[in-house]
């Protein structure tokens, strides 16, 4: 099946990632498959629910990384289809019921290998960027 | 890969609870947006403003929760449901194409699921014995001749002789068609004991007849009964077993019952099964059920055997054919014959004659089950075609927002797809109530045929749906999908469609034609016999009494009463017309035979049924002189012609005979055919029948007269009249068949016209407007709309005729003496037609007409 309609088709993940990035205005464009990587990272020191996510990433990032719920949303059940993260209702800080997300063991491996892979790519762009 | 199933898994999962799964994120998101509005609440915002901004920034809710839940939907599936939804809005906006296309597909799909469930019932249903694809058939052929039905199958003795020596076959059964149904009493098929074991059926109760109950000479009298007879006539009892059970008076003990399923190797069903040696005590006189216990130049028993493992038919034939010429006795069967080995269908197995006479009438329901939904086709194309018109500014537009064309015509042929199945529904109930019906009403046989919309009749018809969606659906969406690239002038699908429906229409009204006038010339056929104001008696005489001197007092008491009833015509024969016996004739000192008809009756015969003597005289009875024969003049050309014929000696089952008249050649057998056959004098039977000419009433004092007399003789009475009907209701199936399928297709063609013209007019409604307000007179417009409807119209009578030329060709074979050329038929299905087209072309001409100019102008 190939995507015909601009908007009809699910995309697969790399396409995907794309497409949130392009589409993120509020805020510089996150680096493809960044985002992935950024909540799984949010969520290593503790479950969250989306709005904490968001919250972190604004707060660990100097307010640079606005990630837009559009985007969040769609990520976080990619993520729980690829099964990195679990889903869970709970009761928030003030006291009313919000989706809280942990870190699978798959998802913590994940988080690794994305972060390794996510290193090395900075490190070589910023050894091109500094040759002289 | 474990990672792809378990995320198959995991949408599984969500799946199931899908509604719950997005009440959660909408929940989730809801929440997002509450905290972020506290937000801006805290940074000073007025309540009112942070909703606002928190609205901003969350952006378009909506899409955030379709891409939320997009990600669990694989592609073809996501777009699969897209356009089924939207299919479903477009039925719903326009609701009566849909139901017109609906229920054409209805018609179209229903009658081919009905006639292939027949045809499963028929044809194609398992049956339930052990390893059912070893069983096979066993025939005797005689080498380069054509086989009358009377010389197809095998005395007992050559079964017994199967059983004993060959090595190719694991058991050999034999079995009768025989039904010594008597009056009301169950019907019982004779078969040789054995005949469970080697089906490999097990009985559900009790056990089958061993070899001793089934001997020549001592024959028991016990019964199997089948589960149907058991559950509905003797509900179930449990101490069926040892109870006795009558079969045409005769006590019977109840020794096992066959299992539900089961239903014997015959399609006509029987309530029970008994040795077949105990014929003889139900028909302790009747030759042709006796004396094939005995004689193997008397046939016939239908054969059956189940093959060794790893053996093949061919190797079996060989096999059974060297067996068969070793048996041969010197003197006794004179022709060689051998054995043809078939797989066994349960409808073949009722003999390979009536498999002839099924099998081209479901070949031809199949045709024309098939040009009717190649009819509805073209109908639900038209339609299609007429009903993209009026999308065609949905659908420019779609495409010029950048919807590719494949994804256009996917959407389309998902609509077509979703018509056809919607339609399969009906089609199915019409599948499973419809044939039973139509067998109940139209054959006099009491068929066992196990209908049911079985998961083969479900799959049939959900994939003719399927063809036929690509039939109708296919070309009408890419015609409306052409862009101006791809949009060449060719011929106008419409006229196409058109055209196809009427040629589809005229090919059936043709064929319906053909049958119904086979029927009635096969009606005004001269038989050769009287068969008004005949009434038949059948007289049941008990078993076991001495019959030759109960027959003698039943001749004396027929013509005693007869005479005080004033009945001057009555004659005795052997069976009902149309039913005959069978002999070898031949030529003192040849040593050729051929089979000849025998009818056996009294000398008063010829007169009471009106068949003239051509030369010579009726045979005497037989006390005095029984060797004399009357032939028939087809038998006397053979003879050397009739005068030569009389006087000359033949030998029949090696007895001389002399002929002593010829009698003009009449039906003996069947309405087609006229065969050689030879009158003798009456021999008793333990069934014989008194023919009355005259009132039916008198008939009637007969028999009453006659029980009355002997109170222990059952007479049951039918009219000749009765017989001629029932012979032509194989023909009569083909008729009410072909018509019904006639009146299927001229409706159809009749609404697909309609609807196609209509559309037409109201298209051109503006223009029609236009014309009549510049002065048109309303003959100008319909002679407009007439113009664009005769083209197409006047094409397809011209190659349907050709067509139905053709297959009148094919169906040349079941005509029998009718041409396929028959004017009438033809003449009177174009008339239907043009007169049917020419309404559904009226009728919108009509209503164009009426149409107030300045309305139709307005409404643009």
């Amino acid at each position: 099946m190939g995507v015909d309609i601009p908007v009809a088709g699910v995309h697969s993940p790399i396409d995907y990632r794309w497409e949130d990035a392009l589409s993120a205005k509020d805020a510089p464009a996150l680096l493809p498959g960044t985002l992935d990587l950024l909540v799984l990272k949010s969520l290593t020191s503790g479950r969250r629910h989306g709005y904490g996510i968001a919250e972190y990433l604004g707060e660990h990032s100097d307010s640079v990384l606005q990630v837009g719920e559009s985007s969040l949303y769609p990520a976080l059940q990619r993520l729980l289809l690829d099964g990195f993260v679990k889903a869970e209702w709970g009761t928030s800080e003030n006291n009313r019921r919000a989706r809280f997300y942990t870190l699978t063991a798959a998802g913590r491996r994940q988080l690794t290998a994305e972060r390794e892979g996510f290193e090395r790519m900075v490190r070589a762009i910023q050894a091109v960027l500094s040759h002289a | 890969m474990p990672d792809d199933t378990q995320r198959l898994w995991r949408r599984f999962k969500v799946w199931l609870r899908w509604r719950r799964h997005h009440a959660e994120i909408a929940e989730e998101i809801a929440y997002h947006r509450a905290r972020k509005q506290e937000a801006f609440e805290a940074q000073g915002l007025s309540p009112a403003d942070a909703a606002a901004a928190a609205q901003r920034a969350m952006g378009n809710s909506t899409m955030v929760r379709e891409d939320a839940r997009r990600v669990w939907l694989a592609g073809w599936l996501e777009n699969l449901w897209q356009d089924m939804s939207y299919g479903a809005r477009s039925m719903r906006r326009q609701p009566l194409f849909s139901a017109v296309a609906i229920l054409g597909l209805t018609g179209g799909l229903g009658f081919a699921a009905a006639a292939f469930s027949g045809f499963n019932a028929f044809a194609l249903r398992g049956w339930n014995v052990d390893a059912p694809e070893r069983m096979v058939t066993l025939f005797a052929a005689v080498p380069g001749v054509v086989q009358s039905r009377f010389e197809s199958g095998f005395s007992l003795d050559q079964v017994a002789m199967f059983e004993a020596r060959a090595r190719s076959l694991d058991g050999v059964i034999a079995y009768d068609r025989t039904r010594p149904d008597g009056t009301g009493s169950l019907t019982a098929a004779p078969v040789r004991a054995g005949y469970f074991d080697v089906l490999g059926v097990p009985l559900a109760r009790g056990r089958a007849f061993t070899a001793d109950e089934d001997r020549v000479g001592s024959p028991q009298p016990v019964i199997v009964l089948s589960h149907h007879y058991w559950t509905t006539a003797l509900a179930a009892s449990p101490s069926v077993l040892g109870t006795a059970v009558r079969v045409k008076g005769v006590p019977f003990t109840v020794i096992g019952v066959a299992p539900p399923e089961f239903r014997g190797t015959d399609f006509v069903g029987v309530d029970g099964w008994i040795p077949f040696t105990a014929m003889t005590i139900v028909r302790p006189k009747d030759r042709r059920s006796t004396t094939a216990l005995s004689h193997s130049d008397q046939c016939c028993v239908n054969v059956a055997a189940r093959l060794a493992p790893g053996v093949s038919m061919e190797a079996a034939a060989s096999e059974l054919s060297a067996l068969l010429a070793q048996s041969r006795r010197p003197g006794i069967d004179t022709v060689e014959k051998r054995v043809v080995v078939q797989p066994f269908t349960l409808i073949g197995s009722a003999g390979v004659n009536v498999t002839r006479e099924v099998l081209p009438v479901f070949l031809l329901i199949g045709g024309g089950v098939l040009v009717v939904l190649l009819l509805a086709c073209a109908n639900v194309a038209n339609l299609l075609l007429a009903r993209a018109a009026s999308r065609e500014r949905e659908i420019r537009i779609r495409l010029s927002l950048g919807a590719s064309r494949g994804r256009l015509v996917r959407q389309l042929m998902t609509e077509s797809l979703m018509l056809a199945l919607i339609a399969g529904v009906p089609a199915l109930l019409i599948a499973r109530f419809v044939p039973p019906l139509v067998m109940r009403t139209l054959t006099t046989d009491q068929f066992a045929l196990p209908f049911s919309t079985d998961a083969t009749v479900v799959g049939f018809t959900l994939g003719l749906a399927v063809v036929s969606c690509l039939l109708f659906g296919l070309m009408p969406a890419l015609h409306a999908t052409r862009t101006l690239t791809t949009q060449r002038r060719r011929l106008p699908l419409r006229s196409v469609f058109l055209s196809a429906q009427v040629i589809f229409c005229l090919v059936l009204l043709v064929s319906a034609g053909l049958f119904l006038r086979k029927i009635e010339t096969e009606r005004m056929t001269d038989l050769g016999f009287a068969t008004t104001d005949v009434t038949e008696l059948t007289v049941s005489i008990p078993a076991n009494v001495d019959e030759a001197a109960r027959g003698a007092r039943l001749q004396s008491d027929v013509a005693e009463l007869a005479a005080s009833l004033g009945l001057r015509q009555v004659t005795f024969r052997d069976d009902g017309p149309f039913r005959t016996g069978a002999r070898r004739l031949r030529m003192p000192g040849a040593t050729e035979s051929r089979t000849v008809l025998v009818v056996q009756a009294t000398p008063e015969y010829f007169k009471t049924l009106d068949i003239p003597l051509l030369t010579g005289r009726t045979f005497a009875p037989r006390a005095s002189a029984p060797a004399e024969i009357v032939v028939n003049a087809m038998l006397a050309d053979s003879l050397g012609g009739a005068t030569k014929a009389i006087g000359a000696s033949v030998v029949i089952d090696s007895v001389m005979r002399t002929v002593v008249g010829v009698a003009r050649t009449s039906h003996d057998i069947g309405l087609e055919q006229l065969l050689p056959a030879y009158y003798e004098a009456f021999a008793w039977t333990s069934a014989p029948k008194v023919i009355v000419r005259g009132s039916p009433e008198g008939a009637r004092r007969l028999a009453a007269a006659l029980m009355e007399r002997d109170p222990s003789l059952l007479v049951s009475i039918k009219s000749y009249a009765w017989y001629v009907n029932d012979a032509l209701s194989t023909s009569r199936f083909a008729a009410t068949i072909a018509a019904a399928i006639g009146a299927l297709a001229l409706v159809l063609a009749s609404v697909g016209m309609f609807g196609v013209f209509s559309y037409w007019v109201r298209q051109r409604q503006h223009d029609i407007g236009v014309r009549l307000a510049l002065g048109a007179t309303s003959g100008h417009v319909v002679r407009m709309v007439l113009r664009a409807s005769a083209r197409a119209v006047g094409w397809g009578l011209v190659i349907g005729t050709a067509a139905a030329l053709g297959a009148a060709q094919l169906l040349r074979r079941s005509l029998g003496d009718l041409s396929p050329l028959d004017p009438a038929a033809y003449g009177t299905a174009v008339l239907v037609l043009v007169a049917s087209a020419a309404l559904a072309t009226l009728w919108p001409a009509w209503r164009a007409v009426k149409v107030d100019p300045l309305e139709s102008l307005r409404a643009d």
